[in-house]
């Protein structure tokens, strides 16, 4: 063994070699790649809905055209009573419901991933609670809340609970021993644990547990105006439907789509500016998306 | 004075009495700074005993007296005041992944409720002792593996126990970084003077680093040989080529593989 070889290994102690030339080509290609293939994919579908539509002669009103939609969908975007009413009220429901469910869920993910005997107590109940088709309690929900924003809140915040409660108790219990080891080791109290090593840990696994939540929390308060109250992107989508407006109704399930994707957005940025040192949001960052 | 007592312990994982406990009785004192390995094939029980010592394992008969006082019979609150001046380095790094290298270190001052300008300070000391002033603001994905292991032993001496006890800690890493993590710690050591005791299951390893060399048996677990170790410090890496440093190895070697048994390799 030659000293240059000592040299050389304890310079590879250096971290993470850059990647080689060809490869970051090919990455930089795959990361643009949705900026082509999506318009792309768009175009195909236009020209399949106008086939589809010139082939089978339907009524604009039970399918409008491409055009008929565009043109609803713009006149709905530009007209700020749908913002300031329809928008604003799922916006407030859906956050309220998610906020609710972020606050019961991790309580209770923390109590049954630390403490066996709670989870067996709790376990039968909170299933229950996931068997149960929600939109049964939708008019239980009205009964008790109104037909004001709480019905749709509770609806909310009952269907998106779950997975942000099995998530944090997973995450909870994935701590690995050898932490918790070297937390007796340091001489750490529980209570230090729990603020400055559980939480942190499990941080991640909640925000995890929160992408799955906000779009269940925004279908639960959609579901809700559904059923009764006169605010929402649910409710107007039924007064629509129920005037035979139907390209607008077509415009309107195209604004409830970009609502759940920019709520969906939101969670995912907020992951990576609160846990940027976690493998899942390295990956993110490496490949550039 | 004897910094660590093991005062005839033995334990048993498994209740089973026709089966050799894990470790049989074992009797050692280590006297205040000495360095000692303990050495052994994988099986014989070296990190049952290491984690007995630091309080992480019961034993199932017997005591540990560290400074003289008994750490298994201790209530919850004494094991902690008697464990403090004890540091545990594991076979893993675990570092938290979202704290920089320097709030790493800072754990355990944090958990005794030091300033926090004080804490930076000696943390920033501490990653120095280390050779890793450089590395202050990274975390922990951004070090390489030997890095990595250096800052777990940064964390165990920033509160400055006599005693730092590791457990293979430099198992992960590939043979040359560990030879000059080695030298490091050898470093450190002469500097600090602690109490240390470190298994391995390296004989090369062992020879170059300790004063004593406390040779394990497995099933049941048992000390078979304890050498001494003369070789003045500091040792150089070309002190593991001359004629005593390779037959003190192959002393060791052969008390080895006197107590092989057949399922397990000693390396």
């Amino acid at each position: 063994m030659s000293q240059n070889q000592v040299v050389a290994i304890s310079d590879a102690e250096s971290p993470v070699p850059a990647p080689a030339a060809g490869r970051r080509w090919r990455r930089a290609l795959d990361r643009w790649m949705v900026w082509w293939t999506t318009p792309l994919v768009l175009v195909a579908i236009y020209f399949g809905w106008k086939l589809y539509l010139a082939i089978t002669d339907l009524s604009p009103f039970v399918m409008p055209t491409p055009e008929a939609v565009l043109a609803a969908l713009k006149e709905q975007v530009t007209d700020p009573y749908i913002w300031e009413v329809h928008v604003w009220a799922t916006f407030t429901e859906t956050l309220s419901g998610l906020a609710i469910a972020i606050a019961v869920g991790v309580t209770l993910g923390f109590l049954i991933g630390k403490s066996r005997i709670l989870a067996r107590i709790l376990k039968p109940f909170v299933v229950a609670t996931q068997v149960t088709p929600k939109v049964a309690l939708a008019p239980l929900f009205v009964l008790w809340f109104g037909f004001g924003p709480g019905s749709k809140i509770a609806l909310a915040a009952i269907v998106s609970f779950f997975p942000i409660m099995t998530n944090t108790a997973f995450g909870v219990q994935s701590l690995p021993r050898s932490t918790k080891e070297m937390c007796t080791s340091v001489g750490a109290s529980g209570w230090y644990r729990f603020r400055k090593v559980d939480l942190p840990h499990t941080l991640a696994y909640i925000l995890a547990g929160m992408e799955v939540a906000i779009v269940l929390a925004t279908i639960g308060a959609i579901v809700g105006e559904y059923l009764g109250g006169d605010k929402g992107l649910g409710r107007y989508a039924l007064n629509l439907q129920n005037n035979l407006q139907i390209d607008m109704l077509f415009g309107s399930i195209v604004l409830m789509a970009a609502f759940g994707l920019v709520l969906y957005g939101s969670v995912v940025a907020l992951k990576r500016l609160l846990i940027p040192w976690h493998e899942s949001v390295r990956a993110l960052r490496e490949e550039g998306a | 004075m004897t910094a660590i007592h093991v005062d005839r312990i033995t334990k048993r994982f498994d209740p089973d009495p026709g089966k050799a406990p894990t470790l049989g009785t074992i009797d050692l004192a280590i006297e205040d700074g000495e360095f000692v390995a303990l050495l052994g094939p994988s099986g014989c029980g070296k990190t049952t005993l290491l984690r007995m010592i630091g309080g992480l394992e019961q034993p199932t008969s017997g005591q540990v007296l560290i400074n003289g006082e008994s750490v298994s019979a201790a209530s919850k609150a004494a094991r902690r005041r008697i464990l403090a001046s004890v540091g545990f380095v594991f076979q893993e790094h675990n570092l938290l992944p979202w704290r920089s290298a320097l709030a790493n270190v800072a754990v355990p001052l944090e958990v005794r409720g030091m300033a926090r300008a004080e804490r930076r300070r000696v943390a920033a000391e501490m990653l120095a002792l280390v050779g890793l002033s450089h590395a202050e603001g990274k975390l922990p994905h951004e070090l390489s593996g030997g890095m990595r292991q250096r800052v777990a032993i940064a964390r165990a001496l920033s509160y400055d126990p006599d005693i730092l006890l590791m457990d293979e800690p430099f198992g992960a890493v590939d043979a040359q970084t560990r030879d000059v993590l080695n030298l490091e710690l050898q470093r450190i050591w002469m500097r600090r003077r602690k109490t240390v005791v470190f298994v391995t299951h390296s004989v090369h390893e062992a020879v170059f680093l300790a004063d004593r060399v406390v040779v394990m048996g497995a099933s049941p677990g048992r000390v078979v040989e304890d050498l001494r170790i003369t070789t003045p410090r500091p040792r150089s890496l070309e002190a593991t080529m001359t004629p005593e440093f390779l037959a003190t190895a192959a002393t060791l070697r052969d008390f080895l593989s006197d107590h092989f048994t057949p399922q397990e390799s000693a390396t």
